[in-house]
């Protein structure tokens, strides 16, 4: 987007930053040892061309397209959103969806997901590691899974790949901000819901919308191999281990499913709760962040 | 204009002067701090939308354009079979279930979610991607270009400034607010085309009756099988290709750009409007 053109007050005053730079090149010729130069960025914006200027770099630019990129710079769109979006925070960098219920395949590895023999902690969990001696560990279940509540957090914006992601159950839609989330049964889920992707963490490719991303995302989780590492969510519905538990939901209907009294999570989180863990307050500027806003918007 | 800055890095010190004509002097504007200046330039003022519909799928930087989305179904809708000046109580009111596909609407909200510009696209599927083709539906109430003829929609007292009442208004206009036969720019167009489903029929009082009642026979299946007409600013021939651009495509990211370029050229923000925001910010911090 750099070019020249010839309105003349606009000459002018890349004649001056020529000479500026010509001078300060020959300074450092003089002394070029002595003088430590320190390039502070110099912006001078016109109506035509503006330029961006920083020791020896100039960057001449369409105004217009300067003007543009200082406005998309001071806040970001949403991407195209996943469909059935309840929430989206205001900085944009965390969003909620909801998934409707759904009969799911998946697989269980009664297994540590931290090795592939007998551990102390899968004992410790009680998660009926043996199975694995009688190399029978692996079971698939077909199961009714409720109404989910999904959070993903996208700290560096939401063009990137997700930090982190959360799910929690509910036994029907969302209906408002006030309304309750529960434990979801399942494995390889922290005590607050958040998910623990091992090595399938899903990463965002650069040509992938925001949808697209999501949607895969939720589908490698409920395809991914689960095991019975983290099995806090599942713990709370007491008294089985975890092949059991799958066991036994399996044999249920959506409708018995969707009767289910699910657990509360901190007597009672609600959507809402969940929500403003992630509306934190911006971070305060520093002495850097002007330079590298006008730089952006030139370089864009 | 011109607006010259200078941002001390070491000092976290701005210091700016400006031209305010062409070979006048500069004047100095007051050193200020760099980081003030960036959060003046940048606030986090952008608010929480509260809990969203299931529809939207895309929000706009300053939140005051939405796209939203409705899947198939059959939608019911009034017509009054003549222009809306000459409806009195003699005017013939035909109502239909029509087949609908999959529909996008866009949506450029006022500070009060109340809906300025709607306009209305139609898909077989659902949208994914940017590149995703949307096109024309043959809709009573819509210009050409696929944007609603807003009629007048009294704000009733249940609806609360928010984007989720926003969007139930937004809606409301497309298809609960009557139509007649004012503007029949898409639906002509469209007609002449054989669609959807080779549809046809003159473009009078009755033709329009036939045809929204063959219409009515379709199935949703067969709806969504159409090959429906590309969207465009303007009826080829026209004479205003020359004065208003067309979209580049009928992708939804062209035609998200066509929207907010026609609504909002330059997005809302001229270079001089840059240089006096910044000035401005120079002076209040």
């Amino acid at each position: 987007m750099s070019q020249m053109h010839d309105n003349e007050s606009d000459t002018i005053i890349l004649d001056s930053i020529l000479n500026e730079l010509n001078q300060d090149t020959e300074d450092h010729q003089s002394d070029s040892i002595a003088v430590k130069h320190t390039p502070f960025p110099e912006i001078t914006l016109a109506e035509s061309v503006s330029t961006y200027h920083i020791g020896t770099h100039i960057v001449t630019s369409d105004s217009i397209a300067v003007s543009k990129n200082f406005f998309k710079k001071t806040a970001t769109d949403s991407n195209i959103l996943p469909p059935v979006t309840r929430w989206v925070s205001s900085d944009m960098k965390a969003i909620a969806v909801e998934r409707q219920p759904a009969n799911i395949t998946i697989k269980y590895v009664d297994i540590c997901g931290e090795t592939t023999e007998y551990c102390e902690e899968c004992e410790m969990h009680g998660c009926g590691c043996d199975y694995f001696d009688n190399d029978n560990n692996e079971f698939i279940f077909n199961i009714n899974v409720p109404w989910t509540v999904w959070f993903f957090e996208f700290s560096d914006g939401i063009n990137k790949s997700f930090n982190s992601a959360s799910v929690f159950a509910r036994n029907s839609a969302l209906t408002s901000m006030d309304d309750e989330l529960f434990y979801l049964p399942i494995t390889n889920l922290f005590p607050d819901g958040k998910v623990c992707w091992g090595s399938s963490h899903p990463t965002r490719s650069s040509h992938s919308t925001l949808s697209s991303y999501i949607m895969h995302s939720i589908n490698v989780f409920w395809t991914d191999d689960f095991n019975n590492d983290l099995t806090s969510c599942m713990d709370v519905y007491g008294g089985y281990t975890c092949d059991q538990m799958f066991e036994s939901w399996s044999h249920k209907t959506m409708e018995e499913v969707l009767d289910t009294e699910f657990q509360s999570i901190d007597n009672g989180l609600t959507f809402s709760n969940v929500c403003s863990l992630y509306n934190t307050k911006k971070e305060p500027a520093t002495n850097y962040h002007l330079s590298q806003f006008f730089k952006d918007i030139f370089a864009e | 204009m011109k607006l010259k800055l200078t941002i001390d890095e070491l000092s976290g010190i701005v210091s700016s002067s400006v031209q305010y004509m062409p070979r006048a002097e500069y004047v100095q504007l007051p050193d200020k701090k760099s980081s003030e200046l960036y959060e003046y330039l940048n606030p986090n003022n952008s608010s929480d939308l509260g809990f969203l519909p299931p529809a939207v799928r895309w929000i706009s930087n300053t939140q005051r354009m939405v796209v939203f989305e409705r899947p198939p179904g059959i939608q019911y809708v009034e017509v009054a079979l003549d222009a809306k000046d000459n409806i009195n109580k003699w005017t013939k009111i035909e109502s239909f279930n029509l087949p609908i596909p999959w529909t996008l609407y866009f949506v450029l909200f006022d500070e009060n979610f109340n809906p300025v510009v709607v306009s209305v696209y139609c898909r077989n599927e659902p949208l994914y991607d940017w590149g995703d083709k949307l096109y024309m539906l043959p809709m009573l109430n819509l210009y050409f270009n696929s944007r609603l003829c807003n009629p007048v929609f009294e704000k009733f007292e249940m609806f609360e400034n928010n984007l989720i009442s926003g969007i139930q208004q937004a809606y409301n206009m497309v298809w609960n607010s009557g139509w007649n036969l004012d503007l029949k720019d898409t639906v002509t167009h469209c007609m002449s085309r054989g669609i959807p489903a080779g549809l046809s029929a003159s473009h009078n009082r009755d033709g329009m009756s036939i045809y929204f009642k063959n219409w009515e026979k379709l199935s949703i299946l067969e709806i969504l099988e159409t090959q429906w007409e590309v969207p465009r600013a303007f009826e080829n021939g026209s004479g205003l290709e020359e004065c208003s651009p067309e979209p580049k495509t009928n992708t939804f990211r062209d035609l998200l750009d066509h929207f907010t370029d026609t609504i909002i050229p330059n997005n809302g923000i001229t270079t001089r409007e840059m240089m006096v925001k910044i000035i401005n910010g120079i002076s209040v911090i």
